[in-house]
C-alpha cells in the first residue's frame, strides 16, 4: 500500500470502519513507514483530544418551542400556488379573450369600412358600368331639366353615394351597440343622407306614368322606387349581393326586440318586408318610421299603403291623410288623394 | 398542506415516531410541529453553537432553523430520517449565516474565531475556560471542515451520517476531518 492510499484510510481505521483486510494492509503499511505512521499518531492524538473535549453544546432556551409556534403561528398563511394555479390560468385565459375580442371589435370595423370604396369599385367593375357619370355643375336650370327627366338629386349625384349605403348599412347593422368611434358616425351620417336622397327621388317621379328609369342608375334608384311603392320597378331584380344582406340584415333585426331606430334601417327593413311580402313588418317598419320622423310626408304615404294592405282602413285614412297635409309632392299626393276617396267610398 | 408530498412518504417504511408526526403535521395538526422542536432542539442548538458564539445569534438562529423546516416540511419525502433532513437544513443555515456574517465583518480573527458581539456570554466564558484551547482551534478552521468536526466529535455523528447531512461522499468527510486533524495538531502544539 502507497502512503497516499494509506494517509487517506486513517481516520475509518480510528473509526473502526475499515474491513479487517484492509484494517491489516494499513497496519502493515504503518509498521514499515516512519512518516505515515508519525502521521497517524498525530491524527489518533488530536481526534482523542476532539472527542475527550468538553466542549458542551449551548443550552437551549427553555421556551425556544413556545417561540417557535408563536412564530408558525404569526407567519401569513403559506399559499398553494399548486391549488391556486387552476384559478389563476382561468383568469389570464379569460383576460386572454377579452383582450382578443376588444382588438378584433375596435380594429376590424374601421378596416371593414375602410375596404368600402373598394367593393364600390368591384361591383362598377362587375356590372361594367358606372354607377353615375362623374358630377357635373347643376346649371340653373335644373328643376326643369328634372321636370321633363327623373334625373337624381343634385346631392346624391355630388356625394356619388349610391353604392356606400348598402355596404355602409351592412357594417353599421353589424356593430355591437358601443359608442361608435368617429368614422363610424360619419358613415352612418353619409347613409342617412342617401336614404334622404333617395326618398327626395322618388317623390318626383310619377309612378305608372311610364317614364323609364335610367339605366345608368340602376340599384339605387330601383330601391328608391320600392320604397315610394312603384312595384313594377321595384320587383325587378337587384343585385344579389345587395338584396341577400338587404334580407338578412332584416331577419337580424326583426329577431330583436326593437325596431331599428335608424332611418336607413327602416326603409331598408321596409324594402325587404315590401319584397317578401310580410305585410305586418311592413306596417310595422313603416309605423316606427313615423313615429321618429313625423313631418316627413312620403313616409306616411308609405305607412298608408302598408295599412292598407292589412286592412287597417283608419290607419291608412289617417296616414294619408297626414301626408297630404304635409304637402305630399306629385305624382303621390295624387295617388293619395285617389286612395283617400276610395276608401271613403268603402 | 401539501398532500402530493405526504403521499410520497413511503408506506412502507417502518413509522418511526417523528415520521408519524409529520404526517399529522402535513394533515394540518400544526401543533404537533412543536414535539419535533422538543426533540432535536439540542441537537440543532448543538450544531448551531458549535459555529457561533454568540447566544443570542444562537438562539435566532435556531428558531430560523425551525421555521425553515416548517416550511418545508411538504418537501420531505421521507426517503431518509427526519433528524437527518432537520440536520441539513441546520448545517445550511448556519453556513449561510456566516457567509453572511463575514461579508458584514463582524468577525474578528484576533482569537481565532467570532466576537461575542452581544450579551448573554457567560455560557461562552464558561465553555471557553473548559475547552477553549480546542474550541478556538476548531474555529480557526475552514467552515466546512469545522462543520464536519463539529458534527462528528461534537455531536457524535457518523461519518455515513455526516456525509447524508451534508450531501456529498463518506470518503470526503474522511478528507476533511483528516485534513482538520492534521491543521488542529499544528495549531494546539503553536498554541501551548
Amino acid at each position: 500500500m502507497k502512503c497516499r492510499r494509506c494517509r487517506k484510510l486513517f481516520i475509518p481505521c480510528l473509526e473502526g470502519a475499515l474491513p479487517e483486510e484492509l484494517s491489516r494492509r494499513v497496519e502493515e503499511h504503518l509498521s514499515i513507514c516512519p512518516a505515515c505512521a508519525g502521521e497517524f499518531e498525530d491524527i489518533k492524538e488530536v481526534s482523542a483530544a476532539l472527542a475527550g473535549a468538553d466542549c458542551p453544546a449551548m443550552d437551549p432556551l427553555p421556551d425556544i418551542r413556545d417561540r417557535v409556534m408563536a412564530r408558525i403561528y404569526q407567519q401569513p398563511k403559506m399559499r398553494n400556488w399548486r391549488k391556486a394555479l387552476p384559478a389563476y390560468s382561468a383568469a389570464a385565459a379569460a383576460m386572454l379573450l377579452f383582450a382578443v375580442i376588444l382588438t378584433t371589435v375596435n380594429f376590424r370595423e374601421p378596416q371593414q369600412l375602410c375596404q368600402a370604396p373598394q367593393k364600390r369599385a368591384a361591383l362598377e367593375k362587375a356590372s361594367e358600368q358606372p354607377l353615375y357619370p362623374a358630377k357635373k355643375p347643376a346649371p340653373a336650370g335644373a328643376k326643369q331639366a328634372d321636370a321633363e327627366a327623373p334625373s337624381l338629386p343634385a346631392e346624391l349625384n355630388l356625394k356619388s353615394l349610391p353604392a356606400l349605403p348598402k355596404s355602409i348599412k351592412g357594417a353599421v347593422a353589424s356593430l355591437p351597440a358601443q359608442k361608435p368611434s368617429e368614422p363610424e358616425l360619419a358613415s352612418a351620417k353619409i347613409a342617412e343622407q342617401a336614404e334622404a336622397a333617395r326618398l327626395q327621388q322618388y317623390t318626383q317621379v310619377p309612378p305608372g306614368t311610364g317614364q323609364q328609369m335610367p339605366a345608368a342608375a340602376p340599384a339605387i334608384a330601383r330601391d328608391a322606387y320600392a320604397e315610394c311603392g312603384n312595384s313594377s320597378i321595384a320587383k325587378e331584380p337587384a343585385a344579389p349581393s345587395f338584396r341577400g344582406a338587404s334580407k338578412a340584415s332584416a331577419a337580424k333585426m326583426k329577431r330583436g326586440s326593437d325596431l331599428p331606430a335608424s332611418r336607413a334601417e327602416l326603409l331598408n327593413l321596409i324594402n325587404t318586408c315590401r319584397d317578401a311580402g310580410r305585410k305586418e313588418d311592413e306596417y310595422a317598419a313603416a309605423e316606427r318610421l313615423t313615429s321618429l320622423f313625423t313631418d316627413e310626408a312620403a313616409y306616411w304615404f308609405a305607412r298608408g299603403q302598408a295599412a292598407e294592405k292589412i286592412d287597417k282602413k283608419q290607419d291608412a285614412v289617417d296616414s294619408y291623410r297626414r301626408a297630404v297635409e304635409l304637402k305630399l309632392l306629385q305624382p303621390d299626393l295624387d295617388a293619395a288623394k285617389a286612395r283617400l276617396i276610395e276608401l271613403g267610398r268603402q | 398542506m401539501n398532500k402530493t408530498a405526504l403521499n410520497t412518504v413511503k408506506e412502507s417504511e417502518p413509522c418511526s415516531d417523528d415520521l408519524q408526526i409529520v404526517r399529522q403535521v402535513l394533515t394540518g395538526d400544526t401543533p404537533l410541529f412543536g414535539h419535533l422542536v422538543d426533540r432535536h432542539k439540542k441537537r440543532v442548538y448543538g450544531i448551531v453553537s458549535g459555529m457561533i458564539d454568540s447566544q443570542d445569534e444562537v438562539d435566532d438562529l435556531v428558531q430560523d432553523i425551525f421555521i425553515a423546516a416548517f416550511k418545508a416540511i411538504g418537501r420531505f419525502r421521507g426517503d431518509s430520517k427526519f433528524s437527518t433532513w432537520l440536520h441539513a437544513i441546520a448545517v445550511n443555515t448556519t453556513l449561510r449565516h456566516i457567509q453572511k456574517m463575514k461579508r458584514r465583518r463582524v468577525f474578528s480573527l484576533d482569537n481565532g474565531g467570532y466576537q461575542f458581539l452581544t450579551g448573554r456570554d457567560a455560557w461562552a466564558h464558561e465553555s471557553a475556560e473548559r475547552g477553549r484551547e480546542i474550541r478556538i482551534a476548531v474555529k480557526s478552521l475552514p467552515d466546512k471542515q469545522r462543520m464536519v468536526v463539529v458534527l462528528h466529535y461534537f455531536e457524535g455523528l457518523s461519518c455515513p451520517e455526516i456525509a447524508e447531512t451534508l450531501g456529498c461522499s463518506v470518503g470526503t468527510v474522511w478528507s476533511r476531518l483528516h485534513y482538520a486533524c492534521k491543521v488542529l495538531k499544528v495549531r494546539l502544539e503553536s498554541g501551548a
